[in-house]
């Protein structure tokens, strides 16, 4: 880009997440957080719980409370992103922004690349890279898969007994499979990650500076400098 | 009835000079010392020798030594139901001292005590009729001895005095069943050993003889030997059990949550007449299952959907395929998009962390 066009970034910040998508982001993560350690206290080993001693069966009783509590609320959450990106327009704008394309493919092969070092230069990412489209939509599927055999579990008796064999299985595995790659890869990009650590802001205030803008998302960083230049020469 | 001076004088032919009056002195000490409060309700004087925690031998089972303990827990056995029965009631053979080779109780012999309601001579053989028809016996349909016959149990190895357990867990709630309402008995009934006795035999028969977690204990003491359940072709299905919610429950003492009696037991059925699940008389048997989940203590609402419902699933190609490949299925996903993702955010911390490193130095440049 010509430095001289270049509108000055000092001290700049864009919005990249709203109020309503802060909320829904804060409501799953911390759901996603009372469900895991609601739901993994089922399957760690009997003698890690004895450590409650004798209010090992009370808290047993009221884990099962909880983790249906905050599984209503996560789903509740899922219907209010649903509503959201569907009814406004900041919501379609999302939802559009997120498809996958054939361009993501590319990105990904260029990455490859650039970690390997056989090239030096990064593949140029929109508003949402084919990482976050991916975290994003495995997190829709995953919700969903989870919500349903949840619901077989908690009814257990109106479902027929291969829905429950199956249900329980693939709830714990979905839930195994979600949290490694919320401890891995949201953990690693958002937080551990060089330049990032001890964690980005975007999901506090939803701001994003203009320099990581351009260093993460130069295309989508492109078409806000070009409408803001549009927007100055018209107001000249 | 054993003789004290055949006992003084068996040990003193196997002592001489001062060990023997050292025996005697340290024999007539413990005579005054125990003796007084075993003799009274001891009447065949048993514990006169049994009472001693290290009285114990070494059997030889083939090659190897079977360590064998003959000690009594004397307040244990008392407040047994069996601790109104004399020694030799099931200990038929012991009728002098030494006293030679024992024979093997009978669990089923008629007992020298009559059944109060029949008035006629007691005996647990209506037990062995049930476990006859179970899966747990040692004889097939035909009458025939299965394989390993020693795998299957025998009374001993459920059943261990004392039977019983204390309505402890009951006082909070029901008041009325405290050890304090025999003191209610005692208005009219004076007989101090009568009540006790009474008291112990009925409210060892108003509850479960164990909690749910000592009956998965016994039942895991043969169904989770790996190697006998290898040698009937079954799986460990104690391990299943234990990673299912009934399993996690039992765990933290909820008596309430099932446990293997409960569901392998046809309702109103004797625990004695556990089946094959592939008997249909079997609660356990698909098409019961429902009925049995149905009891009005645990799942009330259960219908005929829970046909066939596996309560704990055993994870192999041949048992359970459709279980096994969801199974396998999401542990390779799992891995799949574990395993690749680590590389990558390593790949992208040694980018970003040093961006100019270069395993090769480009010539000319520097």
């Amino acid at each position: 880009m010509n430095e001289s066009n270049k509108i000055s970034d000092e001290g700049k910040y864009y919005t990249r997440l709203n109020l309503h998508e802060r909320i829904q982001h804060h409501i799953t993560w911390s759901t996603f957080f009372i469900l895991a350690i609601t739901g993994f206290m089922v399957e760690l080993p009997e003698e890690m719980l004895t450590v409650f001693g004798q209010y090992k069966e009370n808290i047993f009783f009221l884990r099962g409370i909880t983790h249906r509590i905050a599984a209503v609320i996560m789903i509740l959450n899922l219907i209010y992103q649903a509503l959201y990106l569907s009814l406004t327009k900041p919501g379609r704008s999302l939802f559009f922004d997120m498809v996958p394309g054939f361009k993501d493919a590319k990105d990904f092969l260029r990455n490859m690349l650039y970690y390997l070092r056989i090239s030096n230069r990064k593949p140029l990412f929109d508003r949402f890279n084919y990482k976050e489209k991916m975290e994003y939509w495995t997190g829709w599927i995953g919700n969903i898969i989870i919500t349903f055999t949840g619901f077989f579990l908690w009814f257990e008796q109106y479902f027929p007994k291969f829905f429950l064999d199956v249900s329980i299985l693939v709830h714990t595995m979905e839930a195994i499979l979600a949290s490694s790659a919320i401890m891995v890869w949201h953990f690693y990009e958002v937080h551990l990650k060089p330049g990032k650590f001890p964690m980005s802001r975007i999901w506090l205030d939803g701001k994003i500076s203009a320099h990581e803008l351009e260093e993460e998302h130069p295309l989508q960083y492109q078409r806000i400098q070009q409408a803001e230049r549009v927007s100055v020469n018209t107001d000249l | 009835m054993i003789n004290i001076d055949e006992v003084v004088k068996c040990v003193c032919l196997n002592a001489e000079g001062k060990q023997r009056t050292l025996m005697l002195f340290m024999m007539f000490t413990l005579i005054l010392c125990t003796a007084s409060e075993s003799v009274a309700v001891d009447e065949e004087n048993c514990l006169f020798c049994h009472q001693y925690r290290g009285l114990s031998y070494i059997q030889k089972t083939g090659n190897q030594g079977k360590f064998r303990l003959l000690y009594v827990t004397e307040d244990l056995y008392l407040n047994s139901p069996h601790g109104n029965i004399k020694c030799s009631d099931c200990h038929t053979n012991i009728d002098k001292f030494p006293h030679g080779k024992p024979v093997k109780v009978n669990c089923l012999i008629v007992c020298h005590m009559d059944e109060p309601s029949s008035g006629l001579p007691f005996s647990h053989q209506k037990v062995g009729e049930y476990l006859s028809q179970s899966v747990h016996s040692r004889f097939d349909k035909d009458g025939n001895l299965k394989e390993y016959p020693d795998d299957y149990p025998e009374c001993v190895t459920c059943h261990t005095d004392p039977l019983y357990r204390p309505l402890a867990f009951l006082k909070k709630a029901k008041p009325g069943l405290k050890e304090k309402t025999i003191t209610r008995c005692s208005i009219c009934h004076e007989e101090k050993d009568f009540l006790r006795k009474f008291y112990k035999h009925f409210t060892s028969r108003m509850q479960k003889l164990r909690t749910p977690l000592e009956v998965i204990e016994m039942c895991g003491t043969c169904h989770e030997n790996n190697e006998m359940m290898k040698r009937h072709n079954m799986p460990n299905v104690g391990k299943s059990y234990m990673e299912t919610y009934h399993g996690k429950a039992v765990f933290f003492n909820d008596e309430s949550a099932a446990e293997c009696t409960d569901c392998h037991v046809m309702p109103g059925e004797s625990v004695h007449a556990i089946r094959s699940m592939n008997d249909p008389k079997s609660a356990s048997y698909k098409d019961n299952i429902y009925k049995t989940c149905s009891d009005i203590d645990c799942h009330p609402d259960a219908e005929m959907n829970l046909a066939g419902y596996k309560a704990h699933v055993i994870l192999s190609s041949d048992r359970n395929p459709v279980e096994f490949y969801v199974c396998v299925f999401f542990v390779l996903l799992t891995l799949g998009s574990f395993i690749p993702v680590m590389i990558f955010t390593v790949l992208d911390m040694a980018r970003n962390a040093f961006p100019n490193f270069a395993l090769f130095n480009k010539r000319g440049k520097k």
